[in-house]
């Protein structure tokens, strides 16, 4: 039972279909068919959100995730988090708060953090550990990661619509 | 250290001006792209963000001995400066060569195009450094001159030690290192803190089992590393005021400086704590209390 099903979800807000092996998990799926290699497999097991993606609107590791489970679904990876010409206000305040080095990480956490504001706006720095603690740096980049949070949590809350 | 090692770098001006860097060191998150564009635009007088990092290739890029040891701020640092500092006596010459007055502050294009008549030409310097050395003497082992720079660092470390679990949890950890005059500060504390942090984890609880040479904890699950929660509550990096005197711009090496102290302080703190002196890595829990047991006269079994 390895044929190929043919899937179709929304990827990054446009229409799409792919033809996926039922052992595909997301991230071979998204890199191998859609050239998205933002998301990354490091662990592959769940341990150190490299591979976050949102699947309709929560974030979900993409190596645990079958590829097949998103028939229907909406994804959305950090790809999309830079349309156009302007950056995501958390992809702003990472880089103003130097909250990366090698940048493996990065775009986990960048989505993990528009969940966390999105759930807590105004997070305290108990809260954003608890809640970015299924993300991994090996650069330890950890005290600048709480900076860029709370940096971006104050953009958010000034402008609304960035 | 590693010494005497040898960096070569090569700048590149363009008849527009843009400048090109060709360095070997790999920027692999420490920065140096960063730094090393920012000492060619201190000496060729433009802006840091204009200067062309190219990447590292052998077919392409100058010999380095190798992205280690702290060592490329100060080596490749020197060879950038240098390379930067040949091309812009070469642009003198070249300011002269069209009859510029001593020092005028053409733009660079305009020289350019008073040269060739046209947009056209490039300005190429080299720059070479190794540094000074004397080998150890072969009977004592000593020598008066054995490497470029040293790294010179100290941490402080507050804990608190849970006797009835051996689980330690790092209340404040200060690391004080000399780094010589930072070409980027936000760089170098970033620098800092993510040494200080990787060591912790080396500290901790980070060890590789080995079995018949495979290891056994492969994976993130059985090989831990520092997450959020491990962070010490409380972390200030700081930097002495000093200048290398024989660094580029009086700065030098930072990646590792900020883990020599870490491990030591922890363990001086725990024992300082609950009267344990470890002397092995990692000080993991149950490292912590076996030797409270121990201390407590009663020793816990191997199984």
């Amino acid at each position: 039972m390895t044929a190929a099903r043919t899937i179709h979800f929304k990827l990054n807000g446009a229409p799409v279909s792919a033809d996926v092996k039922p052992h595909h998990n997301l991230i071979e799926m998204l890199q191998a068919q859609f050239g998205l290699t933002g998301a990354r497999e490091s662990c592959g097991q769940g341990l150190c959100g490299c591979c976050t993606v949102l699947v309709n609107g929560r974030a979900v590791s993409g190596c645990l995730q079958l590829a097949v489970l998103v028939d229907g679904a909406e994804v959305v990876t950090i790809e999309s988090l830079d349309a156009g010409d302007k950056l995501d206000p958390v992809q702003q305040a990472f880089i103003e708060a130097g909250a990366f080095q090698c940048g493996y990480c990065t775009p986990g956490f960048v989505l993990m953090t528009k969940q966390l504001l999105d759930a807590h706006p105004d997070p305290d720095d108990e809260q954003i550990k608890h809640y970015l603690s299924g993300n991994l740096c090996r650069c330890g980049t950890y005290p600048e990661v709480i900076a860029a949070v709370k940096l971006a949590s104050r953009r958010r809350k000034g402008a609304p619509a960035g | 250290m590693i010494t005497p090692t040898t960096s070569v770098a090569i700048v590149n001006v363009s008849a527009d001006g843009s400048v090109a860097l060709y360095c070997g060191t790999i920027d692999m998150g420490q920065g140096s792209d960063t730094t090393m564009a920012q000492m060619v635009g201190e000496v060729l007088n433009v802006p840091a963000e204009s200067v062309r990092v190219v990447q590292r290739d052998t077919d392409v890029t100058p010999y380095d001995m190798g992205t280690l040891g702290s060592r490329s701020l100060f080596h490749m640092g020197h060879a950038v400066r240098r390379a930067a500092e040949d091309a812009r006596e070469k642009l003198k010459a070249l300011a002269r060569e069209v009859g510029e007055p001593e020092g005028s502050n053409i733009p660079i294009p305009a020289l350019f195009v008073k040269k060739y008549g046209m947009q056209a030409g490039n300005v190429i310097g080299t720059g070479i450094y190794k540094p000074d050395y004397i080998p150890p003497a072969p009977d004592t082992g000593l020598s008066a001159n054995i490497t470029a720079f040293w790294m010179i660092s100290g941490t402080g470390a507050e804990v608190e030690v849970d006797t009835e679990t051996g689980h330690v949890r790092l209340l404040k950890l200060v690391s004080v290192l000399d780094i010589g005059t930072p070409i980027n500060p936000k760089i170098v504390e970033t620098q800092i803190s993510g040494a200080a942090i990787m060591q912790l984890g080396f500290t901790m609880f980070e060890k590789m089992h080995i079995d018949g040479g495979q290891v056994t904890n492969a994976s993130l699950a059985d090989y831990k590393i520092p997450g959020f929660h491990d962070v010490p509550l409380t972390m200030e990096n700081l930097c002495v005021d000093t200048y290398q005197s024989n660094g580029p711009f009086g700065a030098k090496g930072v990646g590792e400086v900020a883990t020599f102290g870490v491990s030591p302080a922890i363990a001086n703190a725990i024992d300082d704590a609950c009267g344990v002196r470890l002397t092995e890595l990692p000080l993991n829990p149950e490292a912590v209390l076996r030797a409270i047991r121990a201390k407590q006269g009663k020793p816990l079994g191997n199984e």
